[in-house]
């Protein structure tokens, strides 16, 4: 089969592999399906780089249905450039015939036949199986632990699991406490064991984001415009005062006796170091630590951050056989995940967090939006992603689902930023919606009504509210 | 055993009796009664009855300080330099807070402690207890760290205390009450007492000396204006005062140095025994006869040495201030020397009636001591704890007139002939050596 932005060639090992030439949709195009090969080779050299990355995001085998979990190569000239999508590729290959290609693309089928996985396209709506997805993709390459090297750009800087589904800087599926509730379901259900312990991290209050910034500032007027300088001790006469006050004319003498200071031990020591703010001329010896997350722009005290235990952890033989055999979807919760998910785990989520006894003290805002698609029977039958959810599955910090005509999204809210994140919330999804509608024709939203949950409400009452006027 | 008791008791009779006189008092008490009575015993009296006396107009004087205390309301800085006194900076922070004069920064120095010190200090600064902290890594002596507590003090004022102090609530007030009745007074002492006198019977004698020497004592100096030793435990000063005079020398010693520093630059000083701070006292006697050798050559090395040029006329010379070192050369060191004279001649003399001198002298002393005991009582604003005390008088003659003489003696012979102050751990190493070397 050839095109001219894709061939298929056959290896050695009869091995049916696909050849991309130039950016090609694989999961638009029509020609091509999921048993037309067994592997695939990126060969797109562009001097655009975007285009050579958005090649091999869209033959990725996590992100595209018809590639899902074959061995995915990419041409040697790319070793170097791919950044963080060096990470999805299986290797790198001259040819798609190389030996190394060909020993490569039977290594990994071999593991899966060793774990008998389970090669297939399977719908991937909820954010849940997106996760599990991650982890599938993980057990077919052999990787059955969860690397805990340090690594940029992801919450914690560990669990290089997670580094699949990054992308673009800063974007992120999992949020830490879904995360954090993932793998406990996972260690509940044995699918999943502690190796040791790596470290303990400290993460933004607010937003969970472990990349901070930290600075030392005065501890009276907080500015980090401060200098540091050595404290002399004049032994005969102990004065004892900053360096800046002995200087004169190019010698060091004593503000006090007037003598010369010659020799460091003999006539002088440096026993401390003080600090000056240049703003307010505070003068202190201990500065204030304090922390800037630029995710929520928030300024903390250390004392504020939050302590995150990072652990590392491996598949069970009975994890590595459930995400083999892809039989865990109905077995594992998916109330605790953010992003798309059914109505009855949303629901569920709002029970669970608005118990007492949770650590969540959040009000929840759940916005809710009536939605009207006229492809959306089509999608149903389809039994794929519908479009208007792949389009709001930007917003992996809120919770959604689709009920019908109607989208709810679910946010968190501190008590003193509900109105602000409330307007926040309502324009970026109406902006969003709005995007949607000028490509969709026919699609039609409104924003209906937004919701907030105090802790302490009644959480059945506040559901009966959401479901109001539904039909 | 019985005939001996007898023997004995009939010698007192008769010595009290058919052998006094003129001749024997001048020949064998004549230091108890012509140097040690009018000094100490007699000017203590005196001083009780001036204290009653112008108690009124004390009281007046008082008041209206205080109205321009408060008026002024100025901030007073705190410093306490310490080393290894983390558990006791808990006590001297609440002891503070509890304070009536609330207008205060504190700031406590550690001098390069090597236990749980900095990280005390830094939990009472985080919380809120103290203003501001330091530490030396390494340690410079207390007058080093001191001066580097000035440096820093904002206040108008400045108390120091030593880090195992406590204050009584009005302390801080009372002590700053005479810088307003007289703009020329720079420095104030306050008066010190014994807080773990119930420790053991050392520390009792030492809390029974310090009502006489201090609360007393000092009371008698500065009525004579020869007031010379504002203790280190705590004392107040004019922060612009005390930076004109170059703030702490190196020690030991260093509260008297800085007394006699005000006092040749032209200041007065001033005791004041209303305001009362309490310290912890040595419980061993080995330990107590090592901090009053300190002491003694701390006399010898700095009013003897360094200060000696207050002896005679010179720049900023006044009669007031010779006198205060003189009585304390005189008193505290030559007199010493005279005691140990006086013993042996009284030893060598009178072998045969030895014992019968010595319970004499002893119920001398004893009769002089309860008069003071008295004094104490008349004065102290604590009298009816402190009249306990009055149990150990008996003690009183073997504690002040044998064991802190004989300590004295040796730590003023010592420095008069070894200059062994500067190899006393007091102080680091590398600065004695420095004074030392430059005769400091």
């Amino acid at each position: 089969m050839t095109n001219n932005s894709y061939t298929i060639v056959t290896n050695v090992n009869r091995r049916r592999i696909l050849v991309i030439n130039d950016v090609t949709d694989i999961d638009h195009t029509s020609e091509l399906s999921f048993e037309d090969f067994d592997a695939i080779f990126i060969n797109v050299i562009d001097t655009l780089m975007d285009r050579n990355m958005l090649a091999i995001r869209l033959a990725s085998p996590l992100l595209s249905e018809k590639c899902r979990f074959k061995p995915c190569y990419v041409t040697r000239r790319l070793i170097g450039w791919l950044g963080k999508a060096d990470i999805i590729v299986d290797g790198y290959a001259a040819q798609p015939t190389d030996n190394n290609m060909t020993q490569g693309i039977e290594d990994i089928y071999a593991n899966m036949r060793r774990i008998n996985f389970l090669l297939g396209t399977e719908p991937v709506v909820t954010h849940a199986e997106e996760v599990f997805r991650l982890c599938r993709y993980a057990i077919s390459r052999g990787q059955f632990t969860f690397s805990s090297q340090p690594t940029l750009g992801l919450s914690q800087g560990y669990m290089e699991l997670y580094y699949y589904t990054l992308w673009y800087d800063g974007q992120e599926t999992l949020q830490m406490e879904e995360r954090n509730f993932f793998h406990s379901q996972l260690l509940r259900l044995g699918y999943i064991r502690q190796t040791r312990f790596i470290d303990k991290t400290h993460v933004c209050p607010v937003c969970n984001q472990p990349n901070l910034l930290f600075f030392e500032s005065c501890p009276r007027c907080g500015s980090s415009d401060i200098v540091e300088e050595p404290v002399l001790h004049h032994f005969r006469c102990a004065n004892v005062s900053p360096e800046s006050t002995y200087q004169w004319d190019g010698e060091l003498r004593c503000p006090k006796c007037h003598h010369t200071l010659r020799h460091i031990g003999v006539d002088y020591d440096k026993p401390s170091s003080i600090f000056t703010c240049k703003q307010c001329d505070n003068t202190f010896m201990y500065p204030d630590m304090r922390v800037l997350c630029p995710t929520s722009r928030k300024t903390f005290t250390t004392d504020d951050l939050i302590p995150v235990d990072v652990v590392e952890y491996e598949f069970t033989p009975e994890g590595i056989k459930a995400f083999a055999n892809y039989d865990i979807r109905y077995t594992l919760s998916q109330v605790g995940f953010y992003g798309y998910s059914s109505m009855a785990d949303f629901l569920d989520y709002l029970r669970m967090y608005s118990q007492p006894g949770q650590t969540l003290t959040d009000l929840f805002i759940v916005t809710r939006f009536y939605v009207f698609d006229p492809a959306m029977d089509n999608v149903v039958q389809q039994e794929i992603t519908p479009p208007v959810v792949q389009a709001m599955s930007r917003f992996f910090k809120y919770k959604s689902a689709l009920w019908g005509n109607y989208y709810y999204f679910l946010g968190h809210a501190a008590d003193g930023e509900l109105a602000r994140l409330q307007n926040q919330m309502e324009y970026e999804l109406k902006a969003e919606l709005e995007d949607f509608k000028q490509m969709h024709e026919g699609f039609q939203f409104e924003l209906v009504d937004t919701y907030i949950y105090h802790p302490g409400e009644d959480v059945e009452k506040f559901i009966r509210r959401l479901d109001e006027n539904r039909n | 055993m019985m005939d001996f008791a007898f023997r004995i008791m009939d010698s007192l009779i008769a010595c009290l009796t058919i052998n006094l006189s003129w001749d024997l008092v001048m020949d064998v008490y004549w230091f108890l009664f012509f140097i040690e009575f009018p000094r100490y015993y007699m000017f203590d009296i005196i001083a009780a009855i001036n204290y009653g006396v112008t108690w009124k107009s004390r009281r007046n004087k008082q008041a209206v300080a205080r109205r321009m205390l408060y008026m002024e309301k100025p901030l007073v800085t705190i410093l306490a330099p310490g080393k290894n006194e983390g558990h006791n900076i808990y006590k001297l922070v609440k002891s503070l807070r509890e304070q009536t004069y609330r207008n205060f920064e504190i700031i406590i120095i550690d001098d390069g402690s090597d236990d749980a010190t900095p990280q005390i200090c830094a939990d009472l600064k985080k919380a809120g207890f103290i203003d501001m902290f330091f530490r030396m890594h390494d340690r410079c002596g207390k007058a080093g760290a001191a001066n580097y507590g000035v440096l820093h003090a904002s206040g108008k004022y400045i108390v120091h205390l030593d880090a195992d102090s406590s204050l009584d609530r009005d302390a801080i007030e009372k002590i700053l009450l005479p810088f307003y009745y007289d703009r020329n007074i720079k420095g104030v002492g306050g008066c010190v007492k014994v807080r773990n006198a119930n420790d053991s019977l050392c520390t009792a004698m030492q809390a029974q000396e310090y009502l006489r020497t201090i609360q007393v004592g000092r009371m008698v100096t500065d009525m004579l204006g020869i007031y010379h030793i504002i203790s280190g435990a705590f004392g107040a000063f004019e922060t612009e005062a005390i930076r004109q005079v170059g703030c702490w020398d190196i020690g030991p010693g260093l509260d008297g140095d800085i007394t006699q520093k005000l006092r040749k630059a032209g200041y007065k000083v001033k005791f004041v025994p209303e305001a009362i701070c309490m310290t912890s006292v040595p419980k061993t006697w080995s330990a107590l006869f090592r901090q009053r050798k300190r002491w003694a050559k701390s006399l010898i090395r700095f009013r003897v040495r360094k200060h000696r040029d207050i002896l005679w006329a010179g720049r900023n010379f006044s009669f007031s201030n010779m006198f205060s070192n003189m009585e304390s050369i005189v008193f505290d060191s030559l007199l010493n020397y005279v005691w140990l004279f006086y013993v042996i001649n009284l030893i060598v003399g009178n072998t045969s009636r030895l014992l019968e001198i010595i319970i004499m002298g002893w119920l001398i002393r004893l009769l002089f001591s309860l008069s003071t005991f008295i004094v104490i009582q008349c004065v102290s604003e604590r009298s009816r704890e402190e009249r306990l005390l009055g149990c150990y008088l008996p003690l009183h003659t073997f504690y002040m007139g044998y064991f802190l003489r004989i300590a004295r003696l040796v730590g003023h012979t010592q420095e008069l002939f070894f200059y062994s102050s500067y190899k006393d751990s007091w102080n680091p190493g590398k600065v004695s050596m420095v004074a030392r070397t430059e005769g400091l």
